[in-house]
Protein backbone atom coordinates (compact mmCIF):
# COMPACT_ATOMS: atom_id res chain seq x y z
CA UNK A 1 0.00 0.00 0.00
CA UNK A 2 1.04 3.60 -0.39
CA UNK A 3 2.98 5.53 2.24
CA UNK A 4 0.72 6.72 5.01
CA UNK A 5 -1.61 3.77 4.53
CA UNK A 6 -1.05 2.75 8.13
CA UNK A 7 -3.00 5.81 9.16
CA UNK A 8 -6.02 4.60 7.20
CA UNK A 9 -8.66 1.97 7.90
CA UNK A 10 -7.57 -1.61 7.30
CA UNK A 11 -9.39 -4.10 5.15
CA UNK A 12 -10.58 -7.54 6.10
CA UNK A 13 -13.44 -9.93 5.60
CA UNK A 14 -16.14 -11.69 7.54
CA UNK A 15 -16.48 -15.42 6.94
CA UNK A 16 -20.23 -14.81 6.64
CA UNK A 17 -19.39 -13.84 3.04
CA UNK A 18 -18.62 -17.51 2.39
CA UNK A 19 -21.71 -18.92 4.07
CA UNK A 20 -22.77 -20.85 0.99
CA UNK A 21 -19.45 -22.72 0.74
CA UNK A 22 -19.31 -23.45 4.47
CA UNK A 23 -22.93 -24.49 4.85
CA UNK A 24 -22.82 -26.80 1.85
CA UNK A 25 -19.72 -28.51 3.21
CA UNK A 26 -17.56 -27.40 0.27
CA UNK A 27 -15.05 -25.78 2.64
CA UNK A 28 -14.10 -26.25 6.26
CA UNK A 29 -13.34 -23.36 8.60
CA UNK A 30 -9.67 -24.18 8.14
CA UNK A 31 -9.99 -24.01 4.37
CA UNK A 32 -11.91 -20.72 4.48
CA UNK A 33 -9.25 -19.09 6.66
CA UNK A 34 -6.43 -20.43 4.50
CA UNK A 35 -8.06 -19.14 1.34
CA UNK A 36 -8.74 -15.71 2.87
CA UNK A 37 -5.02 -15.45 3.59
CA UNK A 38 -3.87 -16.91 0.25
CA UNK A 39 -6.06 -14.53 -1.75
CA UNK A 40 -5.02 -11.52 0.33
CA UNK A 41 -8.50 -10.74 1.67
CA UNK A 42 -7.26 -9.84 5.16
CA UNK A 43 -5.67 -8.87 7.34
CA UNK A 44 -8.89 -8.47 9.35
CA UNK A 45 -10.77 -11.68 10.09
CA UNK A 46 -14.32 -11.60 11.44
CA UNK A 47 -16.37 -14.65 12.32
CA UNK A 48 -19.87 -15.37 13.56
CA UNK A 49 -19.54 -17.35 16.77
CA UNK A 50 -22.66 -19.45 16.25
CA UNK A 51 -21.65 -20.20 12.66
CA UNK A 52 -17.97 -21.07 12.90
CA UNK A 53 -17.64 -22.70 16.31
CA UNK A 54 -19.31 -25.84 17.55
CA UNK A 55 -20.68 -25.26 21.04
CA UNK A 56 -20.25 -21.46 20.94
CA UNK A 57 -19.73 -19.67 23.28
CA UNK A 58 -18.54 -22.69 25.27
CA UNK A 59 -16.15 -24.17 22.74
CA UNK A 60 -13.81 -27.05 23.47
CA UNK A 61 -10.40 -25.75 24.55
CA UNK A 62 -8.78 -27.82 21.80
CA UNK A 63 -10.97 -26.19 19.13
CA UNK A 64 -10.01 -22.75 20.42
CA UNK A 65 -6.33 -23.63 20.39
CA UNK A 66 -6.52 -24.93 16.83
CA UNK A 67 -8.41 -21.86 15.65
CA UNK A 68 -5.84 -19.50 17.14
CA UNK A 69 -3.01 -21.54 15.63
CA UNK A 70 -4.74 -21.33 12.27
CA UNK A 71 -5.08 -17.54 12.45
CA UNK A 72 -1.48 -17.18 13.58
CA UNK A 73 -0.16 -19.48 10.87
CA UNK A 74 -1.89 -17.46 8.17
CA UNK A 75 -0.90 -14.07 9.56
CA UNK A 76 -4.42 -12.77 9.97
CA UNK A 77 -5.73 -10.37 12.62
CA UNK A 78 -8.91 -11.03 14.57
CA UNK A 79 -11.14 -8.03 13.97
CA UNK A 80 -14.58 -8.83 15.35
CA UNK A 81 -16.49 -11.74 16.81
CA UNK A 82 -20.15 -11.59 15.87
CA UNK A 83 -22.34 -12.41 18.83
CA UNK A 84 -26.08 -12.94 18.68
CA UNK A 85 -28.63 -11.51 21.07
CA UNK A 86 -30.95 -14.52 21.18
CA UNK A 87 -33.73 -13.00 23.24
CA UNK A 88 -36.22 -15.59 21.88
CA UNK A 89 -33.99 -18.53 22.74
CA UNK A 90 -36.69 -20.24 24.77
CA UNK A 91 -39.92 -21.53 23.28
CA UNK A 92 -42.08 -20.46 26.22
CA UNK A 93 -41.04 -16.83 26.77
CA UNK A 94 -38.46 -14.17 25.97
CA UNK A 95 -35.31 -14.05 28.09
CA UNK A 96 -35.48 -11.47 30.84
CA UNK A 97 -32.88 -8.76 31.24
CA UNK A 98 -30.70 -10.71 33.67
CA UNK A 99 -30.76 -13.86 31.52
CA UNK A 100 -29.83 -11.85 28.46
CA UNK A 101 -26.93 -10.19 30.30
CA UNK A 102 -25.61 -13.60 31.35
CA UNK A 103 -26.11 -15.01 27.85
CA UNK A 104 -24.01 -12.17 26.41
CA UNK A 105 -21.37 -12.21 29.14
CA UNK A 106 -20.50 -15.73 27.99
CA UNK A 107 -20.00 -14.37 24.47
CA UNK A 108 -17.80 -11.54 25.79
CA UNK A 109 -15.74 -14.22 27.55
CA UNK A 110 -15.40 -16.20 24.31
CA UNK A 111 -14.20 -13.05 22.48
CA UNK A 112 -11.70 -12.37 25.27
CA UNK A 113 -10.33 -15.93 25.29
CA UNK A 114 -9.76 -15.85 21.54
CA UNK A 115 -8.44 -12.28 21.48
CA UNK A 116 -11.15 -10.58 19.45
CA UNK A 117 -11.12 -6.84 20.29
CA UNK A 118 -14.82 -6.38 19.50
CA UNK A 119 -18.01 -8.36 20.08
CA UNK A 120 -20.82 -7.50 17.67
CA UNK A 121 -24.15 -7.18 19.46
CA UNK A 122 -27.64 -6.56 18.08
CA UNK A 123 -30.55 -4.30 18.87
CA UNK A 124 -32.42 -6.91 20.91
CA UNK A 125 -30.03 -5.76 23.64
CA UNK A 126 -31.76 -2.78 25.22
CA UNK A 127 -29.76 0.20 26.50
CA UNK A 128 -30.28 -1.23 29.98
CA UNK A 129 -28.73 -4.56 28.94
CA UNK A 130 -25.82 -2.77 27.30
CA UNK A 131 -25.25 -0.72 30.44
CA UNK A 132 -25.26 -3.84 32.59
CA UNK A 133 -22.80 -5.56 30.22
CA UNK A 134 -20.30 -2.71 30.27
CA UNK A 135 -18.42 -3.62 33.49
CA UNK A 136 -17.86 -7.14 32.16
CA UNK A 137 -16.74 -5.85 28.76
CA UNK A 138 -14.31 -3.45 30.42
CA UNK A 139 -12.94 -6.17 32.67
CA UNK A 140 -12.40 -8.51 29.73
CA UNK A 141 -11.22 -5.65 27.46
CA UNK A 142 -13.72 -6.47 24.72
CA UNK A 143 -15.54 -3.58 23.03
CA UNK A 144 -19.26 -3.94 22.50
CA UNK A 145 -20.20 -3.05 18.94
CA UNK A 146 -23.92 -2.49 18.39
CA UNK A 147 -24.65 -3.18 14.74
CA UNK A 148 -26.69 -0.61 12.83
CA UNK A 149 -28.14 -2.59 9.97
CA UNK A 150 -30.69 -1.70 7.30
CA UNK A 151 -33.37 -0.43 7.54
CA UNK A 152 -32.21 1.19 10.79
CA UNK A 153 -30.18 4.39 10.77
CA UNK A 154 -28.08 6.51 13.13
CA UNK A 155 -31.32 8.32 13.98
CA UNK A 156 -33.56 5.33 14.69
CA UNK A 157 -35.12 5.89 18.11
CA UNK A 158 -33.29 2.94 19.70
CA UNK A 159 -29.99 4.18 18.26
CA UNK A 160 -30.63 7.66 19.64
CA UNK A 161 -31.27 6.10 23.05
CA UNK A 162 -27.94 4.28 22.86
CA UNK A 163 -26.15 7.43 21.73
CA UNK A 164 -27.43 9.10 24.89
CA UNK A 165 -26.28 6.17 26.98
CA UNK A 166 -22.84 6.21 25.34
CA UNK A 167 -22.54 9.96 25.97
CA UNK A 168 -23.45 9.45 29.61
CA UNK A 169 -21.19 6.46 30.30
CA UNK A 170 -18.30 7.71 28.14
CA UNK A 171 -16.46 4.38 27.83
CA UNK A 172 -14.22 3.28 24.95
CA UNK A 173 -15.79 -0.16 25.35
CA UNK A 174 -19.16 1.04 24.01
CA UNK A 175 -19.42 1.36 20.27
CA UNK A 176 -21.33 0.97 17.03
CA UNK A 177 -20.81 -1.15 13.93
CA UNK A 178 -22.21 0.57 10.83
CA UNK A 179 -23.32 -1.81 8.11
CA UNK A 180 -22.87 -0.31 4.64
CA UNK A 181 -26.15 -1.95 3.65
CA UNK A 182 -27.93 0.73 5.70
CA UNK A 183 -26.78 3.28 3.08
CA UNK A 184 -27.79 2.03 -0.35
CA UNK A 185 -28.92 3.95 -3.42
CA UNK A 186 -31.37 1.33 -4.58
CA UNK A 187 -32.06 -2.37 -4.60
CA UNK A 188 -29.25 -4.43 -6.06
CA UNK A 189 -29.84 -5.16 -9.75
CA UNK A 190 -28.43 -8.65 -9.18
CA UNK A 191 -31.34 -9.33 -6.83
CA UNK A 192 -33.89 -8.24 -9.40
CA UNK A 193 -32.19 -10.37 -12.05
CA UNK A 194 -32.29 -13.45 -9.82
CA UNK A 195 -35.99 -13.07 -9.00
CA UNK A 196 -36.82 -12.32 -12.62
CA UNK A 197 -35.09 -15.56 -13.61
CA UNK A 198 -37.30 -17.36 -11.09
CA UNK A 199 -40.39 -16.06 -12.82
CA UNK A 200 -41.24 -13.00 -10.73
CA UNK A 201 -42.93 -10.46 -13.00
CA UNK A 202 -41.28 -7.25 -14.17
CA UNK A 203 -44.40 -5.38 -13.03
CA UNK A 204 -43.86 -6.47 -9.45
CA UNK A 205 -40.12 -5.79 -9.51
CA UNK A 206 -40.72 -2.29 -10.88
CA UNK A 207 -43.37 -1.67 -8.23
CA UNK A 208 -40.98 -2.85 -5.51
CA UNK A 209 -38.29 -0.50 -6.81
CA UNK A 210 -40.80 2.37 -6.86
CA UNK A 211 -42.14 1.66 -3.37
CA UNK A 212 -38.57 1.35 -2.07
CA UNK A 213 -37.73 4.82 -3.43
CA UNK A 214 -40.85 6.20 -1.74
CA UNK A 215 -39.42 5.20 1.63
CA UNK A 216 -36.47 7.50 1.09
CA UNK A 217 -36.09 9.87 4.01
CA UNK A 218 -39.09 8.42 5.84
CA UNK A 219 -39.25 7.03 9.35
CA UNK A 220 -40.87 3.61 9.37
CA UNK A 221 -41.09 0.43 11.40
CA UNK A 222 -39.21 -2.32 9.58
CA UNK A 223 -41.70 -5.08 10.29
CA UNK A 224 -44.67 -2.98 9.17
CA UNK A 225 -43.00 -2.06 5.92
CA UNK A 226 -41.86 -5.65 5.30
CA UNK A 227 -45.48 -6.69 5.87
CA UNK A 228 -46.64 -4.21 3.23
CA UNK A 229 -44.08 -5.49 0.74
CA UNK A 230 -45.12 -9.09 1.40
CA UNK A 231 -48.75 -8.14 0.73
CA UNK A 232 -47.74 -6.35 -2.45
CA UNK A 233 -45.78 -9.36 -3.65
CA UNK A 234 -48.69 -11.69 -2.94
CA UNK A 235 -51.06 -9.38 -4.86
CA UNK A 236 -48.75 -9.84 -7.83
CA UNK A 237 -48.69 -13.62 -7.44
CA UNK A 238 -45.10 -13.92 -6.17
CA UNK A 239 -46.12 -16.90 -4.04
CA UNK A 240 -43.17 -18.52 -2.30
CA UNK A 241 -40.90 -15.62 -3.25
CA UNK A 242 -43.00 -12.97 -1.46
CA UNK A 243 -41.30 -13.13 1.93
CA UNK A 244 -37.75 -13.21 0.57
CA UNK A 245 -38.49 -10.35 -1.82
CA UNK A 246 -39.81 -8.21 1.03
CA UNK A 247 -37.10 -9.09 3.53
CA UNK A 248 -34.32 -8.53 1.01
CA UNK A 249 -35.81 -5.29 -0.35
CA UNK A 250 -36.57 -3.60 2.97
CA UNK A 251 -34.37 -5.49 5.41
CA UNK A 252 -30.96 -5.34 3.75
CA UNK A 253 -31.23 -2.26 1.51
CA UNK A 254 -31.31 0.87 3.69
CA UNK A 255 -31.93 4.52 2.88
CA UNK A 256 -29.60 6.36 5.22
CA UNK A 257 -27.30 8.92 3.61
CA UNK A 258 -23.64 7.92 3.75
CA UNK A 259 -22.72 11.24 5.38
CA UNK A 260 -24.98 10.54 8.38
CA UNK A 261 -22.48 7.98 9.72
CA UNK A 262 -20.30 10.94 10.70
CA UNK A 263 -22.71 11.61 13.59
CA UNK A 264 -21.56 8.47 15.41
CA UNK A 265 -18.02 8.05 14.07
CA UNK A 266 -16.22 8.67 17.36
CA UNK A 267 -18.04 5.58 18.65
CA UNK A 268 -17.50 3.33 15.62
CA UNK A 269 -15.44 0.29 16.64
CA UNK A 270 -15.78 -1.82 13.49
CA UNK A 271 -17.42 -1.57 10.05
CA UNK A 272 -19.35 -4.10 8.01
CA UNK A 273 -18.48 -3.41 4.38
CA UNK A 274 -21.74 -4.91 3.13
CA UNK A 275 -22.09 -5.36 -0.63
CA UNK A 276 -24.15 -7.40 -3.04
CA UNK A 277 -22.31 -7.39 -6.33
CA UNK A 278 -19.41 -5.81 -8.17
CA UNK A 279 -19.76 -5.19 -11.88
CA UNK A 280 -17.65 -3.02 -14.15
CA UNK A 281 -15.45 -2.21 -11.18
CA UNK A 282 -18.17 -0.80 -8.98
CA UNK A 283 -20.86 -1.84 -6.51
CA UNK A 284 -24.08 -0.76 -8.26
CA UNK A 285 -25.96 0.36 -5.13
CA UNK A 286 -23.43 0.73 -2.28
CA UNK A 287 -21.43 3.96 -2.62
CA UNK A 288 -18.16 2.46 -1.41
CA UNK A 289 -15.97 5.46 -2.23
CA UNK A 290 -18.30 7.92 -0.57
CA UNK A 291 -18.70 5.72 2.53
CA UNK A 292 -14.95 5.33 2.84
CA UNK A 293 -14.47 9.08 2.52
CA UNK A 294 -16.94 9.63 5.37
CA UNK A 295 -15.09 7.11 7.55
CA UNK A 296 -11.62 8.44 6.81
CA UNK A 297 -12.59 12.08 7.11
CA UNK A 298 -14.15 11.32 10.48
CA UNK A 299 -10.95 9.72 11.76
CA UNK A 300 -11.99 6.06 11.62
CA UNK A 301 -8.92 3.81 11.60
CA UNK A 302 -10.39 0.38 12.36
CA UNK A 303 -11.27 -2.46 10.01
CA UNK A 304 -13.63 -2.37 7.05
CA UNK A 305 -14.79 -5.96 6.96
CA UNK A 306 -16.07 -7.03 3.56
CA UNK A 307 -19.47 -8.66 3.92
CA UNK A 308 -20.76 -10.22 0.72
CA UNK A 309 -24.51 -10.75 0.93
CA UNK A 310 -25.36 -11.39 -2.71
CA UNK A 311 -25.09 -15.11 -2.02
CA UNK A 312 -28.72 -15.15 -0.92
CA UNK A 313 -29.82 -14.92 -4.53
CA UNK A 314 -26.62 -15.40 -6.54
CA UNK A 315 -25.91 -19.09 -6.21
CA UNK A 316 -23.29 -19.19 -8.97
CA UNK A 317 -20.67 -16.52 -8.30
CA UNK A 318 -17.49 -17.28 -6.41
CA UNK A 319 -17.80 -15.36 -3.14
CA UNK A 320 -14.01 -15.11 -2.80
CA UNK A 321 -13.70 -13.47 -6.22
CA UNK A 322 -16.54 -11.10 -5.29
CA UNK A 323 -14.77 -10.05 -2.09
CA UNK A 324 -11.49 -9.56 -3.98
CA UNK A 325 -13.24 -7.27 -6.47
CA UNK A 326 -14.93 -5.28 -3.69
CA UNK A 327 -11.67 -4.89 -1.82
CA UNK A 328 -9.97 -3.63 -4.98
CA UNK A 329 -12.55 -0.82 -5.08
CA UNK A 330 -12.06 -0.09 -1.36
CA UNK A 331 -8.28 -0.18 -1.66
CA UNK A 332 -8.31 2.24 -4.59
CA UNK A 333 -10.53 4.60 -2.59
CA UNK A 334 -8.18 4.45 0.40
CA UNK A 335 -5.10 5.00 -1.72
CA UNK A 336 -6.68 7.92 -3.51
CA UNK A 337 -7.47 9.37 -0.14
CA UNK A 338 -3.90 8.78 1.08
CA UNK A 339 -2.48 10.61 -1.95
CA UNK A 340 -4.82 13.57 -1.67
CA UNK A 341 -4.37 14.10 2.06
CA UNK B 1 -33.18 -18.90 -2.84
CA UNK B 2 -31.30 -18.63 0.43
CA UNK B 3 -30.43 -22.01 1.92
CA UNK B 4 -33.56 -24.01 1.01
CA UNK B 5 -31.64 -26.08 -1.52
CA UNK B 6 -29.60 -27.75 1.20
CA UNK B 7 -32.61 -28.67 3.33
CA UNK B 8 -33.11 -31.84 1.34
CA UNK B 9 -30.68 -33.34 -1.12
CA UNK B 10 -31.08 -35.88 -3.88
CA UNK B 11 -29.73 -38.68 -1.67
CA UNK B 12 -31.70 -37.68 1.45
CA UNK B 13 -34.10 -40.63 1.56
CA UNK B 14 -32.82 -43.88 3.06
CA UNK B 15 -34.10 -47.18 4.34
CA UNK B 16 -34.20 -47.33 8.13
CA UNK B 17 -35.06 -50.08 10.58
CA UNK B 18 -38.01 -47.99 11.85
CA UNK B 19 -39.29 -47.13 8.37
CA UNK B 20 -37.48 -44.42 6.44
CA UNK B 21 -34.98 -41.73 7.29
CA UNK B 22 -34.70 -38.31 5.68
CA UNK B 23 -31.40 -36.51 5.99
CA UNK B 24 -32.00 -32.79 6.47
CA UNK B 25 -29.87 -29.73 7.12
CA UNK B 26 -30.63 -26.70 9.24
CA UNK B 27 -31.92 -24.13 6.73
CA UNK B 28 -30.25 -21.17 8.44
CA UNK B 29 -26.72 -19.80 8.25
CA UNK B 30 -25.84 -20.29 11.92
CA UNK B 31 -26.48 -22.93 14.56
CA UNK B 32 -29.75 -22.68 16.45
CA UNK B 33 -30.86 -24.28 19.69
CA UNK B 34 -33.26 -27.19 19.27
CA UNK B 35 -35.91 -25.07 21.01
CA UNK B 36 -36.02 -22.93 17.87
CA UNK B 37 -37.16 -25.84 15.69
CA UNK B 38 -40.88 -25.20 16.06
CA UNK B 39 -42.47 -27.42 13.48
CA UNK B 40 -41.52 -30.10 11.00
CA UNK B 41 -43.92 -31.31 8.32
CA UNK B 42 -43.31 -34.34 6.16
CA UNK B 43 -45.47 -35.64 3.35
CA UNK B 44 -44.78 -38.88 1.51
CA UNK B 45 -46.37 -39.31 -1.91
CA UNK B 46 -48.78 -36.52 -1.06
CA UNK B 47 -49.83 -37.96 2.28
CA UNK B 48 -48.96 -35.86 5.36
CA UNK B 49 -47.36 -37.85 8.18
CA UNK B 50 -48.77 -36.97 11.62
CA UNK B 51 -46.18 -34.99 13.58
CA UNK B 52 -46.47 -37.29 16.60
CA UNK B 53 -45.12 -40.12 14.44
CA UNK B 54 -41.97 -38.23 13.45
CA UNK B 55 -38.65 -38.38 15.29
CA UNK B 56 -35.69 -36.03 14.86
CA UNK B 57 -32.16 -37.31 15.34
CA UNK B 58 -29.62 -34.57 16.02
CA UNK B 59 -26.13 -35.28 17.30
CA UNK B 60 -27.00 -38.96 17.60
CA UNK B 61 -29.97 -38.39 19.96
CA UNK B 62 -33.47 -39.29 18.87
CA UNK B 63 -36.41 -37.14 20.03
CA UNK B 64 -40.10 -36.63 19.47
CA UNK B 65 -40.81 -33.21 17.97
CA UNK B 66 -42.66 -32.06 21.10
CA UNK B 67 -39.49 -32.68 23.10
CA UNK B 68 -37.51 -30.12 21.12
CA UNK B 69 -39.04 -26.96 22.51
CA UNK B 70 -37.60 -27.49 25.99
CA UNK B 71 -34.06 -27.97 24.65
CA UNK B 72 -32.83 -24.39 24.50
CA UNK B 73 -29.52 -25.53 25.96
CA UNK B 74 -28.71 -27.88 23.07
CA UNK B 75 -27.60 -26.74 19.64
CA UNK B 76 -28.22 -28.01 16.15
CA UNK B 77 -24.79 -27.23 14.81
CA UNK B 78 -25.07 -25.58 11.42
CA UNK B 79 -22.86 -28.14 9.68
CA UNK B 80 -24.48 -31.26 11.11
CA UNK B 81 -27.09 -33.17 9.13
CA UNK B 82 -30.05 -34.39 11.14
CA UNK B 83 -32.38 -37.27 10.34
CA UNK B 84 -36.14 -37.27 10.39
CA UNK B 85 -37.40 -40.80 11.07
CA UNK B 86 -40.75 -41.69 9.52
CA UNK B 87 -42.56 -44.98 10.29
CA UNK B 88 -43.19 -45.85 6.64
CA UNK B 89 -41.30 -48.80 5.24
CA UNK B 90 -39.53 -48.16 1.95
CA UNK B 91 -37.11 -50.19 -0.13
CA UNK B 92 -33.90 -49.10 -1.78
CA UNK B 93 -34.41 -48.13 -5.39
CA UNK B 94 -38.03 -47.01 -5.04
CA UNK B 95 -38.94 -43.45 -5.99
CA UNK B 96 -41.13 -41.35 -3.71
CA UNK B 97 -42.38 -37.77 -3.70
CA UNK B 98 -41.12 -36.19 -0.50
CA UNK B 99 -42.04 -32.81 0.90
CA UNK B 100 -40.36 -31.41 3.99
CA UNK B 101 -41.10 -28.08 5.66
CA UNK B 102 -39.28 -26.81 8.73
CA UNK B 103 -40.36 -23.77 10.72
CA UNK B 104 -37.60 -22.17 12.77
CA UNK B 105 -37.87 -19.35 15.25
CA UNK B 106 -35.02 -16.92 14.61
CA UNK B 107 -34.21 -15.88 18.17
CA UNK B 108 -32.50 -12.54 17.49
CA UNK B 109 -34.80 -11.07 14.79
CA UNK B 110 -38.22 -9.58 15.51
CA UNK B 111 -41.05 -9.07 13.09
CA UNK B 112 -43.00 -6.97 15.61
CA UNK B 113 -42.35 -5.96 19.21
CA UNK B 114 -41.76 -9.15 21.22
CA UNK B 115 -42.53 -11.30 18.18
CA UNK B 116 -39.62 -13.30 16.82
CA UNK B 117 -39.23 -14.01 13.12
CA UNK B 118 -40.50 -17.43 12.11
CA UNK B 119 -38.93 -18.77 8.97
CA UNK B 120 -40.52 -21.60 7.03
CA UNK B 121 -38.29 -23.45 4.61
CA UNK B 122 -39.88 -26.00 2.35
CA UNK B 123 -38.62 -28.35 -0.27
CA UNK B 124 -40.36 -31.00 -2.34
CA UNK B 125 -38.48 -33.51 -4.48
CA UNK B 126 -38.87 -36.92 -6.01
CA UNK B 127 -36.25 -39.01 -4.28
CA UNK B 128 -34.88 -42.48 -4.85
CA UNK B 129 -34.52 -44.57 -1.70
CA UNK B 130 -30.90 -45.24 -0.75
CA UNK B 131 -29.80 -48.33 1.18
CA UNK B 132 -29.78 -47.94 4.96
CA UNK B 133 -26.79 -45.93 6.09
CA UNK B 134 -24.26 -47.54 8.38
CA UNK B 135 -25.06 -46.49 11.93
CA UNK B 136 -21.79 -44.58 12.32
CA UNK B 137 -20.99 -41.02 11.14
CA UNK B 138 -24.20 -39.24 12.11
CA UNK B 139 -22.41 -35.93 11.60
CA UNK B 140 -19.91 -34.50 9.22
CA UNK B 141 -16.68 -33.79 11.07
CA UNK B 142 -15.96 -30.59 12.88
CA UNK B 143 -15.26 -27.60 10.68
CA UNK B 144 -11.69 -27.56 11.92
CA UNK B 145 -11.03 -30.96 10.42
CA UNK B 146 -9.37 -31.20 7.07
CA UNK B 147 -10.66 -31.60 3.55
CA UNK B 148 -12.23 -34.70 2.12
CA UNK B 149 -14.85 -34.83 4.81
CA UNK B 150 -17.56 -32.90 3.06
CA UNK B 151 -20.82 -34.59 2.13
CA UNK B 152 -20.62 -33.50 -1.49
Amino acid sequence: MSPGASALPRLGVTLYSFTRDFHAGRATLEELVARVAREGLGPGLEVIGFQSFRGFPHMAAEDERRFLELVERHGLELSCLDGNVDIALRADRLLDETELVEYLQAQIDAAARLGFPVLRIQNQASPRVVERLLPHAEKRRVKLGMEIHAPETVRSPWVLALRELYARLDSPYLGFIPDFGASTRGISPSMFEAFRAKGVSDDLLEEIARRWRELDGKEFEAHEEIGRFIALAHEHGAGDHAVNLAVFAVGIHGHQEASAWSEILPHVVHVHGKFFDIRDGREPVVALEELIDVLVAGGYRGYISSEYEGWHWDTESDAFAMVARQQAVCRAALERYARSS
Amino acid sequence: MSLASVLLREDALREHEDGLALSVRLPWYRSLPLSCVEEIEVALDGEPIPAENLRLVVGGRERRLDELQARHDEEWFVRDPASILVPRPVRAGEAHDVRVAIRCRIPYISTAPDTPLRQVTERALELTVQPAAPPSSPTIPDPLDGAGSSPE
